[in-house]
């Protein structure tokens, strides 16, 4: 029977908020306003992000541990859309990044001279689009969701619309993004034709049933190519090798606040996808899908750490340091899947909470760099940095280390417990993988503080971050350093996420 | 039945290589034209009434005049001087037969859904002996369950779609204008 | 299941019979003076000013663009066709389905306002 959960207004109040926000942002964008009102904007978009921060966790207090409600209800009786803690926490992920990619963007859009209302109305939108991904039970609304994000991303991507660099950027990241539509969908129709059904509740029951009675074999073929692709479209959203081609281009491009944004809240929101999808759907296939995936996450480790030694761009450096990222995040997604255990999820959630801080920490210290002409994202622009700009420089060091997971920094923790996880799930390889290609990403992380501290730059003028910039460098220092103190309140959150 | 549907598959993949052999750019787009409504009464064949609408509404209608537009944005002068195929297109070729000959041959071995499922979800092709009594517009059709699917079961995603398409919108329009 | 489209076959095949024997007509019956007047589109009205392969301005984008999402959005709204009645008298579900498409025209409706004021309407 066909329902609503009782209170699904309360379920659903971020969501709602979050569009009422970004409407707001649409109307201003249409007003003939002046530049004050786009510059208020930023604070009121800050704010309304805050707002529906509040939301999510006044709802994850209130909702009782290890229970999936189910907001809406098919004529068959199977949830398409599920509010539970696993889904609040990705929630809250995409919103700190959200809120972390707007802080730093002042500097940004005063230097380019973007302000539109379009900008907070497209993040807004495509933080609605991720949080739909994260609470969506049937593969349509999962890839509404999707779309939503993405085509408000490929518009973010090409923001400055008169720069070469960025729309072949997004234009590139756009084909490809679509091609991966198509092939989720395209997937899905396959799906649907074998088992007539989306929802991942009934994928997971007829899977059961065709493994128990004659195992992988018995699987008919139009399902499993569906799976395929499905796979496929899934890993290539969250840019694992070999499906990572337009990464370092579309971040190169885009302008830099939205590249931080691309960086964490996509990602964060690929991955509440991936884990739905795994978890609840496809877990009877975990047979075949671990050593898939273990082969694209070692691919993806690999490749990643050293495409990015190969870099001159400190832009591109770091987006092939995400692609490497994100195969360290999928291995906690195989530890999860091999033990059947909720540690690789939760190892996950932390990796990517800790995520956000670092990198967009590393991102707003080159839009600090940026002025007089320059971009600031070249390997040069580091130079001497410590001389003209000591805290710059002291800041840029340890969102560094962080990445490079060296302890004391957040992200050592990140690491530690993803190589825990693997440990715990008798995954070996990919725990050795995980630590040597992390050794490996100093390496390149250092060239850069190499080149701040010990090298000679030619004088240049002062460069000036403003208040907002300064005021987000220092917040996310702070959490990078001290964030070990925190670890148990912080990792005994993230263990509310639970899927199983 | 069988012999339209034979039928007009045939014509679909004439219209289809037609589309990529033909020199002219306007041609080719005609061609497409007349596959996407043959492929409409291909999909009228197997009752998908709906689907045949849109196939109608959307690509013979929009993406159409999309296409044609693209054509009449570009110069068409390089057409005259471009080579259609290269060294590569036979290893293609290759490979494309290649796969459509294994794909083609497994999926039309299986059945669908498959034998092991058991429908869960709204079911078009089963129909009462009464129900193919009654007069057309009074049987459970392909447009209602549609829109009962639509309206009720994917209400979720139905007001998310809104938001796509408002997405859309923004996006072409702030990509388009000359000054924001 | 398939001979209820019969009619529509049928109107299709009589329509392209007539244009087909009005062209037979006309061709047979027809005085044809070689000249180039008779090689034009329109032989008696406005006289030709350019060629019609010609690049178009890309100002019609927009416009393009906008003619497209609007007809994906017709088409959403198109089902309640045919349901309208069921639902209306559904007392259960009457204000639920009504609520819902408001919601949905309501936010499409805001993508509007937004392009008639940006202009995008308008031609620059």
């Amino acid at each position: 029977m066909f329902s609503l959960h009782p209170s699904w207004t309360h379920l659903l109040t971020p969501e709602i908020a979050l569009l009422c926000f970004s409407i707001i942002f649409l109307v201003i964008a249409g007003l003939k306003g002046d530049k004050n009102l786009r510059k208020g904007s930023l604070y009121l978009s800050l704010l309304c992000l805050l707002f529906t921060l509040f939301f999510v966790i006044q709802l994850f207090v209130s909702l009782p541990d290890k229970e999936h409600i189910s907001v809406i209800s098919t004529s068959a009786g199977n949830a398409s859309l599920l509010i539970d803690k696993y889904s609040l926490l990705f929630k809250m992920l995409v919103i700190l990044g959200g809120f972390f990619s707007l802080l730093v963007s002042q500097k940004e859009l005063d230097e380019e001279n973007a302000w539109t209302g379009e900008y907070f109305a497209l993040i807004l939108f495509s933080i609605l689009g991720m949080m739909v991904m994260a609470s969506g039970a049937d593969l349509l609304t999962l890839w509404v969701g999707l779309e939503t994000m993405a085509l408000s991303i490929y518009v973010l991507a090409a923001y400055l619309r008169r720069k070469e660099s960025s729309v072949e950027g997004a234009l590139k990241y756009f084909i490809l993004g679509a091609l991966s539509s198509g092939m989720y969908l395209y997937g899905v129709s396959f799906i649907y034709g074998a088992t007539s059904s989306i929802h991942l509740k009934v994928l997971r029951a007829q899977l059961g049933m065709m493994i128990t009675r004659g195992g992988i074999e018995n699987i008919p073929f139009p399902l499993a190519f569906g799976l395929v692709l499905l796979v496929v479209s899934l890993l290539f959203k969250i840019a694992i090798v070999p499906f990572h081609f337009w990464t370092p281009d579309a971040y190169e491009g885009a302008t830099t606040p939205v590249t931080a944004f691309m960086s964490v809240a996509p990602k964060a929101a690929g991955f509440a996808m991936l884990g739905r999808i795994f978890f609840v759907g496809l877990i009877p296939l975990y047979d075949i899908l671990i050593p898939l995936l273990m082969l694209t996450a070692l691919l993806t480790m690999v490749w990643g750490n050293i495409a990015a030694m190969l870099q001159s761009n400190a832009k591109r450096m770091l987006a092939y340091s995400s692609i490497a990222h994100a195969g360290y995040m999928l291995s906690g997604v195989i530890a999860a899947l091999k033990a059947k255990t909720d540690e690789g999820i939760t190892a996950v959630l932390f990796y990517l909470f800790v995520y956000i801080f670092m990198n967009v920490g590393a991102f707003s210290v080159i839009i600090a760099l940026k002025g007089n002409g320059e971009e600031g994202d070249r390997m040069e622009d580091f130079t001497g940095l410590f001389k003209r700009k000591p805290y710059l420089a002291i800041f840029m060091t340890f969102f560094l280390l962080s990445l490079g997971g060296i302890p004391p920094f957040a992200g050592f923790l990140g690491k530690f417990f993803i190589f825990m996880s693997l440990v715990h799930s008798e995954l070996y390889l990919l725990a050795a993988v995980l630590a040597i290609t992390s050794v490996i990403s100093i390496y390149y992380y250092y060239r850069i503080v190499c080149n701040m501290f010990l090298k000679e730059g030619v004088e240049k003028p002062q460069i000036r971050e403003g208040f907002l910039l300064k005021s987000a460098l220092i917040i996310m220092t702070v959490v990078n350093l001290f964030l070990i103190l925190f670890t148990n309140r912080i990792f005994s959150i993230m263990e509310k996420g639970s899927i199983f | 039945m069988i012999v339209f549907v034979v039928l007009v598959s045939v014509l679909i993949v004439f219209f289809s290589i037609m589309v990529v052999s033909l020199k002219h750019p306007i041609s080719s787009a005609v061609s497409l034209l007349i596959a996407f409504l043959l492929l409409a009464i291909f999909y009228l064949l197997y009752g998908a009434e709906f689907v045949a609408a849109v196939q109608v509404l959307i690509y013979a209608g929009g993406i159409m005049v999309l296409y044609l537009m693209g054509v009449m944005f570009t110069d068409s002068e390089w057409i005259k001087i471009t080579r259609q195929t290269h060294l590569q297109a036979w290893l293609a070729l290759f490979l494309v037969l290649v796969f459509f000959g294994y794909f083609g041959h497994k999926l039309y071995h299986s059945q669908y859904p498959a034998p092991a499922v058991k429908r869960t979800e709204i079911s078009i092709a089963k129909k009462s002996e009464t129900e193919k009594k009654l007069p057309y517009l009074q049987r459970e059709t392909n447009p209602r369950s549609v829109s009962v699917a639509l309206f009720k079961d994917y209400i979720y995603p139905f007001e998310i779609a809104s938001v796509l398409l408002t997405v859309a919108v923004v996006g072409g329009v702030f990509l388009a204008k000359k000054e924001v | 299941m398939i001979e209820i489209y019969l009619p529509i076959l049928v109107m299709v095949l009589m329509a392209v019979a007539f244009a087909f024997v009005l062209f037979v007509l006309s061709y047979i019956f027809g005085y044809v003076k070689k000249s180039r007047t008779s090689l034009k589109p329109y032989e008696c009205g406005m006289a030709l000013l350019d060629e019609a392969e010609k690049r178009v301005s890309i100002r019609y984008y927009v416009v393009l663009l906008l003619f497209l999402l609007f007809d994906i959005e017709t088409l959403l709204l198109f089902p309640v066709a045919a349901v309208y009645k069921e639902m209306m008298g559904n007392l259960e579900y009457r204000l639920y389905v009504f609520l819902e498409l408001c919601g949905f025209v309501a936010i499409l409706m805001i993508g509007y306002v937004y392009i008639y004021k940006k202009g995008a309407l308008k031609w620059e």
